[in-house]
């Protein structure tokens, strides 16, 4: 049984970042115009690392889009 | 006996047995409540946003490209729980986890009853989040669809 894709997105909007990771046929979406970010080119490690620093506040919009415009 | 009496009767008799197969047929293809009707479970999903204080933010889930047992429509049942500023820890978990501080007990993830059909194959939930504090705080919330098997393509 292959393993099921998880898509891993970054959204940027009025608010700041926010993250979600997904299975399946599901799109998370906020309100108003927001930026979102296809992150699924991100290793496991990047994505973790990336997911700790948006939680812990250590990531403005820039320093995000910079790290994932890194990794591709 | 009259033979249109028994001519009656086994009109009767016939009448009783074809309303029975009805019956049946009814009760077989009856979609809703039927045990022979089986349900899956969504693999998860999450999702983390920050809400600034005393803000209110909202997400949408969007499901899409799923088709149902009953017309364009599907019975569903969203399962959700929500975590404040720690990812999946219980302690953190909403409304009651044991170490929420007085801060973190003024967040609430509401109305997430609130959904509608869109297109063809497609359902929408709304989830209001509301941060009545005055610090900021993060929501991370966990979420799995339930609905009928083989309705889910992805």
């Amino acid at each position: 049984m292959s393993k099921p894709k998880v898509t891993k997105r970054v959204q940027i909007d009025a608010m700041g970042i926010s993250y979600s990771e997904t299975i399946g046929n599901v799109e998370i979406l906020g309100p108003g115009d927001f930026e979102s970010l296809d992150t699924d080119h991100l290793d496991d490690k990047s994505w973790n690392d990336l997911k700790r620093d948006i939680q812990t506040g250590k990531l403005d919009n820039a320093k995000v889009k910079k790290i994932i415009k890194a990794k591709q | 006996m009259n033979p249109s009496d028994q001519r009656f009767n086994d009109r009767l008799f016939t009448r009783i047995a074809g309303l029975e197969k009805q019956m049946k047929e009814i009760k077989t293809a009856q979609p809703v409540g039927a045990k022979s009707v089986a349900f899956i479970d969504s693999i998860e999903n999450s999702f983390a946003v920050a809400v600034g204080a005393n803000s209110m933010w909202w997400r949408d889930l969007r499901f899409y490209g799923i088709t149902g047992l009953l017309a364009n429509s599907f019975v569903s049942e969203l399962g959700m729980r929500f975590y404040i500023d720690n990812d999946n820890n219980e302690n953190y978990r909403l409304p009651l986890g044991p170490s929420l501080t007085s801060g973190q007990l003024k967040c609430h993830a509401a109305s997430w009853q609130d959904h509608h059909e869109g297109v063809v194959g497609e359902k929408w939930y709304h989830i209001p989040l509301i941060n009545g504090d005055t610090a900021a705080h993060t929501f991370y919330c966990h979420f799995i669809l339930t609905l009928p098997k083989g309705a889910v393509s992805s």
